[in-house]
């Protein structure tokens, strides 16, 4: 795999993760963060780094949504949902990049409990 | 640590633009990865150095976010969530937790799929045929009237003679007015062959009496009484036959080959007396006595009256017998009629009890016991339910040590059960729409108004309720014993710690209270079916003067041969001519009435001709039968005394007659052989001799099996002038299987004749099993409700020790390990089973005898309190009952000592 193809995917890759993440609910950005490293077991905190970006990406792209979110007694917190785009994205990429990547398997292909 | 400026100095930095809402979200998270790295042990400035490494990334992989801005979510305070919050895990968890334990899920289920189909069933079934108003405006006042006398023994059920009918129809005080109605079976020729169809004739009193008029053409009028040949279709029959056509008022009906005209259809719905009658003609009832003249003539119909607003039924009744008492003496043809010449009794019911009394306290009872089936089956779930919560005290401590109100943890519980209460009562309701579509077929010919039997509004109000029970039936002490942990006894507690037995604990209690009464519930269920069972077989097996068994019988009508008696003589023995040259054929013969069917004549005469006195001793009723000459050994009939019909009794011969016991007993003190009686039993013959007595047979129950036996005479259609009319049963009495004659029949009678009609081709075992129907309904419902009771009781036993077992093994591993052997454990375990079998049975026994007298109706040959019937049972629950012991006993008496201590 050169190194073209390589950067391709990991970046593919780390769209499809955060997608994942967000299917079942909706979630802040640490807590993304948090569950891409555990659920990866570290394999892949490189990704940590370029999580906002990401984030902002997809959400220029329409794929997802971000939306402060107020709660009494608490501070608010900037939650990211799957637009239904985004869902259709997800399933997609699903597709194609499960084949590749068991470590992100790992992430995308567990659903929530 | 202010990251929110070190973010910004660090987009500043890089020259890059990033609005409040990046800022603060990025900072949040540095916050939050600092907390984290110092938790996990980090220094504060290594922490600070990581997230100051993140910040740095962040940054240079962004070009200056700027974002869409959405109006933020304000959500409601954590601190208080709705009741609500969380139902929906509570429900997947219910799921997940049924699918862990699949056994034990779909044993609830089915038990109470089954309980509900079993009750609403039977509910359906008491509400349409019970509940459910008769398909009448007037319903409500419409009374069956019908007439008997004082003494009578023979039983003419439902008839109303034309005699009280007029007297009570001219100008009644109680009542609007009454009407009359007789249902026949005629032939229809639409075009396509004749077709045999209910028809009813009614008074044109009748119809206005239900407020029903016709939704096409006219109803009948006074006018119609003297011009019977005007017809009312129903609306299923204008359909079916007319298409519905609009203009089918003036057209013809060919009924029985005469012409008939339609004058109107009757609105869709309508039906009188049941669904079966397809179309109206009208009859007058005829005067009792002529004008002008000294002749009696009697007619007999059902009758209905509507009464005034405000009269009651009594007062309907006392005013007919008043009125009926007033007429003329009608002599020996009503002492004919009724077996009797003393004074009038009538009879006034509503009609939806007169129409539903022969199957009433029947329903009730199987209600009754299909209510207690309901909570035999519900006992269970809830036993099982329990069994799990103990099972489950670690958890809900466990729960409940994590800060989880009682209030949270008993909803969770509830919601367990809630869901196999759901889906049970799906199934059941399911189960219960399959069943009601077979009903029909299941239950008896003659079982009033199942057309009425559906799922409705309130049937499904009955499974809405029946849910409700069980979900709190079955999840109530559950969740009682949830708010009942103690939280450090069951926390400390080991998991196999002898807990819940012995019925030291509440629960344990519970569960015993339960089996004992899923033991006494089936006692009494059984003993019913036990009852049920052996008055059934003493039904077959009653010695009915006669032998069902190798005989075929069939009716044969000949329209085509209507007038001429002779013809039909000579059509009918040569038929039975052909018949006896088959092989197998032993005995043929005909006769107009063969028992298990309506059809009967009656006669009264004077025994001595010359004595007017009016002695009642000189009066004799009975019924009249004619038959052929080989009937008695055809039917398998006994002589008692002299001899039979023999060919050579013939119209010209000394006229003889065979009588039954009943007969000789009743008129004649010392023997009845060769008595004689006077002419006139046939007004046609031309000589006028007496009639001799030539043999007695033994009786024969025509009836049911509790019918009185009426005096009968027989005379044979080879002495009688017009003996042999067109419609006559043939009996024949075959060496082999009858039900083999059954197409060989039918092709000889359209050989010989092609308009003639044969129906009911069966063997007389079958007409004797279709007369039994109910009491067999009775009996297999019953019976089928107390083996599914008794299964419950065995698997709630079993189920109760089992678990008992299993929470006990330490202790029986000390009980061993201390010396006890197999059969001391073995001993331990089944007494517990036995104590609880044998106090179930004890109260289901005492139950029983005090609630079998509901079943006394029902009951024949044995008495209510049959001792072998509630030996049968005793024994039958003891052997499932230790049966149900055994298996986990044994399972106790294996137990590895060290095992059980171990664990």
């Amino acid at each position: 795999m050169d190194s073209r193809v390589s950067k391709e995917l990991k970046k593919g890759s780390a769209d499809l993760l955060i997608l994942a993440l967000i299917e079942s609910r909706a979630r802040h950005g640490y807590e993304i963060g948090r569950l891409i490293e555990e659920r990866s077991q570290g394999a892949l905190s490189y990704h940590i780094a370029s999580l906002y970006p990401t984030l902002y990406r997809l959400e220029d792209a329409g794929l997802v949504e971000g939306r402060w979110v107020e709660k009494v007694g608490q501070r608010r917190r900037r939650y990211y949902k799957l637009t239904p785009l985004g869902r259709r994205k997800l399933a997609a990429e699903r597709s194609v990049w499960q084949h590749f990547f068991l470590a992100i398997d790992r992430v995308a292909g567990f659903k929530e409990s | 640590m202010n990251w929110t400026s070190v973010i910004q100095d660090e987009f500043a930095r890089t020259h890059k633009q990033a609005d409040h809402g990046v800022v603060e979200e990025l900072a949040q998270h540095a916050g939050a990865a600092f907390e984290a790295a110092r938790a996990e042990g980090a220094s504060v400035d290594d922490a600070r150095a990581a997230v100051c490494q993140l910040i740095e990334s962040w940054c240079a992989a962004t070009n200056g976010p700027r974002r869409i801005e959405r109006p933020p979510l304000i959500e409601s305070a954590a601190a208080a969530p709705s009741r609500l919050a969380g139902l929906s895990m509570d429900i997947r968890h219910a799921f997940r937790l049924l699918r862990r334990q699949p056994g034990f899920a779909l044993v609830s289920i089915v038990m109470i799929a089954l309980g509900i189909a079993a009750t609403t069933s039977l509910f359906s079934v008491v509400n349409g045929v019970l509940l459910k108003p008769l398909p009448w405006k007037t319903a409500d006042r419409l009374i069956r009237v019908s007439e008997t006398r004082e003494g009578s023994t023979a039983s003419m059920a439902g008839i109303f003679t034309n005699a009280t009918y007029h007297a009570w129809a001219d100008q009644p005080q109680t009542i609007d007015g009454i009407g009359a109605w007789n249902n026949t079976t005629v032939a229809v020729d639409m075009g396509g062959g004749p077709e045999r169809i209910l028809k009813t004739s009614v008074t044109p009193s009748l119809f206005p009496l239900l407020e029903a008029v016709p939704f096409i053409g006219t109803g009948f009028t006074k006018a119609h009484e003297t011009d019977p040949t005007v017809v009312l279709l129903s609306y299923g029959f204008w359909q079916d036959h007319f298409g519905g056509a609009a203009d089918v008022v003036g057209k013809t009906l060919s009924v029985d080959r005469r012409p008939f005209t339609i004058i109107g259809v009757m609105p869709r719905g309508f039906e009188f007396p049941t669904r079966e009658s397809r179309f109206w003609t009208t009859f007058g009832v005829s005067p009792a006595t002529e004008p002008g003249s000294d002749r009696h003539s009697i007619s007999m119909f059902s009758a209905l009256a509507r009464l005034k607003p405000g009269a009651t039924p009594q007062q309907a009744r006392s005013e007919a017998e008043a009125r009926g008492t007033a007429v003329p003496d009608l002599g020996l043809v009503l002492g004919a009629v009724f077996g009797s010449n003393g004074p009038i009794r009538v009879t006034a019911q509503p009609m939806l009890e007169s129409i539903t009394k022969d199957v009433k306290p029947a329903l009730w009872v199987m209600f009754a016991a299909v209510g207690l089936l309901f909570v035999a089956a519900i006992g269970n779930v809830a036993n099982m339910q329990l069994a799990q919560a103990t099972a489950r005290r670690r958890e809900v401590a466990i729960r409940s040590a994590i800060g989880a109100g009682s209030g949270r943890l008993a909803r969770q519980l509830f919601v367990e059960t809630s869901v196999i209460a759901l889906l049970g009562s799906v199934f059941g309701f399911g189960l219960t729409a399959a069943l009601l579509r077979l009903l029909p077929s299941l239950l008896p010919a003659d079982f009033p108004r199942t057309d009425n039997i559906a799922i409705d509004a309130t049937t499904l109000s009955l499974v809405l309720g029946l849910t409700a029970i069980t979900t709190f039936a079955t999840g109530l002490l559950p969740v009682r014993l949830a708010r009942r942990v103690k939280l450090t006894s069951a926390l400390v507690e080991d998991g196999s710690a002898p807990v819940g037995q012995s019925l030291r604990s509440p629960v344990a209690r519970s569960r015993a209270l339960i089996i004992t009464t899923q033991v006494a519930i089936a006692s009494v269920l059984l003993v019913g079916a036990a009852l049920l069972s052996r008055s059934f077989v003493a039904l077959i097996n009653l010695d009915r003067g006669y032998t069902p068994a190798n005989l075929m019988t069939a009716s044969v009508q000949l329209p085509g041969r209507g007038t001429r008696p002779q013809a039909r003589e000579e059509f009918f023995s040569q038929l039975i001519g052909r018949l006896k040259g088959m092989p197998g054929v032993t005995h043929a013969a005909y006769t107009m009435a063969l028992p298990l069917t309506p059809r009967e004549a009656r006669m009264g005469f004077l025994k001595n001709a010359n004595d007017h006195s009016g002695n009642p001793d000189n009066t004799v009723h009975a019924l009249m039968r004619v038959v052929s000459d080989d009937y008695f050994a055809a039917m398998g009939m006994r002589l008692a005394e002299g001899r039979g019909f023999t060919s050579a009794d013939t119209k010209t011969s000394e006229p003889v007659m065979v009588v039954n016991r009943t007969f000789a007993r009743r008129y004649f003190t010392g023997s009845a052989l060769n008595q004689t009686m006077p002419a006139g039993i046939d007004p046609e013959r031309e000589d006028r001799n007496p009639w001799r007595i030539a043999g007695i047979v033994d009786d024969v129950l025509h009836r049911g099996a509790t019918e009185p036996v009426q005096p009968e005479i027989f005379a044979c259609t080879c002495q009688l002038t017009n003996g042999t009319g067109p419609s006559q049963f043939l009996t024949v009495r075959t060496s082999t299987d009858p039900s083999l004659l059954a197409s060989e029949m039918r092709r000889l009678v359209r050989e010989m004749d092609k308009s003639a009609i044969v129906e009911q081709v069966m063997t007389m075992e079958a007409r004797l099993m279709t007369s039994l129907s109910k009491p067999r309904l009775y009996a297999v419902l019953l019976g089928g409700f107390g083996t599914f009771a008794l299964l419950i009781a065995g698997i709630g036993l079993f189920g109760g020790l089992s678990y008992g077992v299993s929470q006990r093994t330490r202790e029986i591993g000390v009980r061993t390990a201390l010396g006890a052997t197999p059969r001391d454990i073995v001993r331990l375990i089944v007494s517990q089973g036995v104590v609880m079998t044998f106090t179930g049975l004890a109260i289901g026994l005492l139950v029983a005898a005090g609630t079998v007298r509901y079943l006394r109706t029902f009951l024949f040959g044995i008495n209510a309190y049959d001792v072998t019937s509630f030996v049968i049972v005793g024994a039958a629950l003891t052997v499932v009952a230790l049966v149900a012991c055994a298996i986990p006993a044994r399972r106790a008496a294996r137990i590895d000592p060290l095992k059980g201590l171990r664990t």
